[in-house]
């Protein structure tokens, strides 16, 4: 109860302070109102709208909305967008006014004013760091694996993101596992965001609108994730005409139609992609089969000028047939019913009702096994967004999720089967949340963004959990010194929605900007993340296989406190900028897993696991060229992220010998480059350049005989490392006919992957020859070169 | 599971496989104890064999013996078997013999084994096996559905959890393959596992044995065959494997290795 009482005593201190706002003593006006796209009316996110005089702005929120309060004057209003063209305009404010604003795309403005146009450069007065933002235009430019677009693997080559090697799924950033990513469609959680086991992304690039990463200085209406926030908005579809887009690939297709409704008021989109590679092994008499589909839509409707309301839905799958040895299935699903109301010109109101599905399924003919395993989550938002005057704006919210958790259900194949069908305890449970930030500017050089988050989390009945002695469930053997499970003493039952645990924890959050001058600015930003979910995983890289599981008395929500300190500059009118960020985070509750722990359908999870701690640390540098031909980034990352499993007695031994070791994926030295030059209207190229370190690995140190096989011996974990890992892409794309504005519309994407075939290791593994029985070591490589082309069209 | 994955992730994303040579490095040798203690079915199990030896270079093609060393095994009645040194090179570990071995199902038994000064013991039960019921032939395995393998049948003991380990011996394979099962899902249940290999063919021989095991050495060999299947990064890291024999002079200086009991049974199969 102390952590409620704190969180108001917080909140009373925010209030206190913003009642403190000077009042001015001229008459103070507000304008608000929309920036859309002028061809589409797609509503543009984080717009940037200006008041040149005041120095002073506001960006659009997730829903294109801006308001700002200001002494009535005679203004130049600057209004700009990533890949869009800047707009000036005067005004003239004698009063509160609402006011909407189209911008112009970049790609259909003429060559000779794209120098203007408004890049992803660093925004020197905003306190937000840590954040990055591509446009769905510089991602699709990117070269990548077979020509599809992959949003996940753009964003891999920006400072403190990379992932556990080539073909896996997921990111890491800064240091963080996979599962601590917080992944957001259209403010829905995604459990699962690769198609293929990770070989492409969930994510249909002709859908999207606008994505966000946040590696650190994450805002309070944020949580559940420890390490970052990937937030993508999907497009609202266009308003003004029915257009058809999509392309062909070499592994999928796709389609998308979008259009108005009710005459404008309202608009549809729908897209779909689908993977048809096992046409052909069809066709080829082959009997494996692997594919995907996945399919988003979305309607928007405009009830009044206050009111607007979205229903929007995502449905994927994966299918993966081994000869019907191996069947895997898997899918995320979701609907999101949105309803945004304006109670005034300065309060904006979001509420959310999100019912979200992930699936994962496997059908083990060998064994004669079915397998399912399960999350469903409801999700309520409501959160208002309070622009007051002098550029002080207030986010404040609530949320509360329900979850089921099916661990397994599990099903004999046939008659044949010795299999017993049987139903894994189902798990329950509820985490409300409040939270408040504050962004406010206290002079010219300093703005400050400061909120909290109180999270709640509850395990809820109807359950029967086991008992233990000394309530563990794992227990050291000392005469062996190897961890054992516990056995339990006894079952406790729980009813209906009777409380197994509950966790409370505070989240405060701050970041602070200091502006040197118009050009250059220092930040610093600290944040606490709480996440009560664990993806339960003991693979070196992460799997397929995503089993989530909720804290309990357990397994503890695991905790995480960030700080970071960065420099921002923009040079020469813009055109360059430079961010250099340093980050130290430090992690508790980690799940780790004793040897041999057996993850899939485990009746009793509790018994393998044990808490462990985290850290990570490291320097960001990346340098960007923002305008002209040629453009893109050169991103470095020197870092360090290291795990400790310490005996929880002086007598045990911990994991490792209790020392601290590399993670999986820790990676000292990560350089990308990232480049861009438009040749002329028909042909763009893009390149991509990536050294890193080789990921640590464990490699024996000796070998026995056992059993009449030759048993590789190890020592400390992850002391080695594989080779250096490094790659060259290419890219060209070709529109035959710019300057087409109606009608079929088209262009070709060539794309070369790993231009000199580089044999980069994915694992090295040690094993004994089935011919000669000698010991020997195994390069995996996942992709050597990979030529691609995508013909992509528009009507 | 984890190497159907692996094996997966091969044939999918046109990527390939080289043997590559790594500098390692060498750690001081470690005694190795091979005690597994099998009973067949039908047979008087008086004839028991322990291997020692020592850890090697990863890549060396020797592996070192140990001789000298005096060993043990005594039952829960004080009687103790003796197993003495067994001259000859033909073999790669240095055996010792035991010939009066009187195996008792559900028994318990003490390993001691004493070398260069240092004692080191164990201790595990005898545990009972059910008989391989029967094998079908399968001409449809593998992932073109044109690999030649069987699927062994035995009938679980029912009520209690039990635990297996499974040895498959081939003319095809340079060395016996394993495969541990428990019967988490199959409880009373007929529990099969079908074993496939490319180069199987008409008149290939093969044996298998069924071993009933503890629930730890399950979980040993559960890191063992990890550890050597190479199965690389879709598994659990690997890390040294710690069995159940203790040194009772200095527990830094642990053996590697196992001490096991098992009631088995063998059985040989001509590919038709």
């Amino acid at each position: 109860m102390t952590k409620k009482f704190l969180f108001t005593v917080i909140i009373t201190i925010i209030l206190s302070f913003l009642y403190r706002i000077p009042i001015y003593a001229q008459e103070r006006v507000t304008i608000s109102g929309t920036i859309i796209d002028s061809r589409t009316n797609e509503t543009l996110i984080g717009a940037n709208v200006y008041i040149v005089e005041l120095k002073t702005g506001v960006s659009t929120n997730e829903y294109g909305f801006y308001s700002l309060t200001i002494p009535a004057g005679n203004y130049t209003l600057w209004l700009s967008y990533i890949g869009y063209l800047s707009r000036q305009e005067s005004i003239s404010l004698t009063e509160t006014i609402k006011s909407d604003y189209s911008l112009i795309e970049d790609s259909k403005a003429l060559t000779e004013i794209v120098i203007t146009a408004n890049k992803e450069i660093a925004d020197i007065r905003v306190p937000e760091m840590s954040t990055s933002k591509l446009s769905i235009q510089t991602i699709k430019q990117m070269p990548v694996v077979m020509g599809e677009v992959d949003i996940i693997k753009s964003i891999l080559q920006l400072p403190g993101v990379t992932n556990a090697g080539e073909g896996q799924s997921g990111f890491n950033v800064r240091g963080g596992s996979a599962d601590q990513n917080l992944i957001l469609l259209d403010e829905a959680t995604i459990y699962n965001s690769s198609h293929l086991f990770g070989f492409f992304s969930v994510f249909n690039a002709d859908a999207v609108k606008d994505l966000k990463l946040y590696k650190g200085g994450i805002p309070a209406r944020y949580g559940g994730r420890l390490s970052s926030v990937l937030d993508i908005y999907q497009k609202e579809g266009n308003k003004n005409h029915l257009n058809f887009s999509g392309g062909i690939g070499s592994i999928s297709s796709r389609l998308l139609a979008e259009g108005p409704i009710a005459k404008g008021r309202g608009s549809f989109i729908v897209a779909g992609r689908g993977s048809y590679a096992h046409l052909f092994l069809k066709l080829a008499d082959n009997k494996n089969s692997a594919s995907f589909y996945d399919l988003n839509t979305k309607l928007s409707y405009q009830l009044n000028s206050k009111n607007q309301i979205y229903l929007s839905g995502y449905f994927g799958k994966d299918n993966f047939d081994l000869n019907g040895a191996f069947v895997n299935t898997y899918g995320n699903s979701f609907a999101n019913l949105r309803w945004n109301h304006l109670y005034s010109d300065k309060l904006f109101s979001n509420l959310s009702l999100i019912y979200s599905d992930y699936f994962y399924g496997l059908e083990l003919g060998f064994v004669g096994l079915d397998w399912d395993f399960g999350i469903q989550n409801f999700n309520l938002k409501y959160d208002f967004k309070h622009y007051l005057g002098n550029a002080t704006r207030l986010t404040y919210g609530i949320n509360a999720q329900y979850y089921t958790f099916n661990p397994g259900t599990i099903k004999p194949q046939d008659e044949n089967s010795g299999i017993n069908a049987e139903q894994l305890a189902k798990k329950f449970a509820l985490e409300p949340a409040i939270y408040m930030d504050v962004e406010q500017s206290l002079s010219k050089q300093i703005t400050v963004n400061y909120g909290v988050r109180y999270s709640l989390f509850y395990r809820l009945g109807k359950e029967t959990v086991n008992v233990y002695a000394n309530n563990q469930a794992v227990v050291f053997n000392n005469v062996l010194g190897i961890y054992e499970k516990a056995s339990p003493i006894g079952l406790k039952s729980y009813t209906d929605n009777e409380v197994i645990a509950s966790f409370n924890n505070l989240e405060p959050r701050a970041s602070v900007s200091y502006a040197l001058n118009d050009d250059q600015s220092v930040k610093v930003s600290y944040n606490r993340m709480t996440q009560y979910l664990h993806l339960i995983s003991n693979t070196q890289s992460p799997t397929p296989l995503d089993l989530w599981a909720p804290s309990d008395n357990f397994l503890k929500p695991q905790l995480l406190d960030q700080v970071a300190i960065g420099y921002f500059r923009n040079f020469k009118n813009d055109k360059y900028s430079l961010e250099v960020e340093s980050f130290y985070k430090d992690i508790k509750n980690r799940v780790d897993y004793i040897d041999g722990a057996e993850l899939i359908a485990n009746r009793a999870i509790e018994q393998v696991v044990l808490n462990r701690k985290g850290r990570s640390y490291g320097l960001e540098v990346m340098i960007k060229r923002n305008t002209g031909r040629l453009t893109g980034w050169v991103a470095y990352t020197l870092s360090r992220t290291e795990q400790q499993t310490g005996g929880r007695t002086t007598t045990e031994t911990g994991i490792n010998s209790g020392r601290w070791y590399k993670a999986g994926f820790d990676k000292p030295h990560n350089l990308s480059i990232t480049a861009s030059f438009k040749q002329n209207e028909k042909w763009n190229f893009s390149t991509i350049f990536n050294v890193q370190s080789g990921l640590p690995s464990n490699f024996p140190n000796g070998k026995y005989e056992y059993l009449g096989i030759s048993v590789p011996d190890f020592g400390l974990r992850n002391e080695s490392r594989l080779p250096t890992y490094h790659r060259l892409d290419l890219s060209a794309t070709y529109t035959p006919k710019p300057n087409k504005e109606k009608g079929w519309r088209s262009e070709w994407v060539f794309s070369i992957y790993n231009v000199y075939n580089q044999q980069n290791a994915a694992s090295i593994s040690f094993r004994q020859n089935s011919d000669t029985a000698a010991n020997e070591a195994v390069r995996f490589s996942v992709f050597g070169i990979v030529p691609g082309i995508t013909y992509n069209f528009k009507f | 599971m984890k190497n159907l994955l692996f094996i997966l992730m091969l044939l999918v994303c046109l990527s390939c496989e080289e043997v590559v040579n790594v500098d390692l490095n060498k750690a001081a040798p470690r005694l190795v104890i091979d005690a597994s203690i099998n009973w067949e079915k039908g047979t008087s199990g008086k004839v028991q064999t322990i291997k020692l030896s020592t850890t090697a270079g990863y890549y060396d093609t020797v592996i070192p013996k140990i001789s000298g060393a005096t060993i043990f095994v005594t039952n829960s009645s004080g009687v103790v078997f003796n197993f003495t040194e067994q001259a000859g090179t033909d073999f790669v570990a240095s055996k010792y013999i035991c010939n009066n071995f009187a195996p008792i199902l559900g028994e318990n038994y003490t390993l001691t084994v004493i070398h260069n000064n240092q004692t080191y013991s164990a201790q595990e039960k005898l545990i009972a096996t059910p008989p391989i019921r029967d094998v079908d032939q399968r001409n449809d395995l593998g992932l073109n559905s044109d690999e030649i393998g069987v699927r062994i049948n035995f009938i679980d003991t029912p009520n209690e959890p039990n635990f297996y380990l499974f040895r498959f011996g081939t003319s095809v394979n340079a060395f016996p393959e394993y495969q541990i099962i428990d019967d988490q899902f199959t409880e009373g249940n007929v529990t099969s596992w079908l074993y496939s290999n490319k180069n199987l063919k008409k008149d290939s021989e093969m044996n298998f044995i069924l071993y009933g095991i503890s629930e730890s050495y399950h979980t040993y060999m559960k890191i063992v065959l990890a550890n050597s299947s190479g199965s690389g990064a879709f598994g659990p890291s690997p890390t040294r494997v710690k069995g159940n024999i203790i040194n009772v002079t200095n527990r830094d200086n642990y053996a590697l290795g196992y001490f096991r009991l098992s009631e088995t049974n063998s059985y040989n199969y001509v590919i038709q």
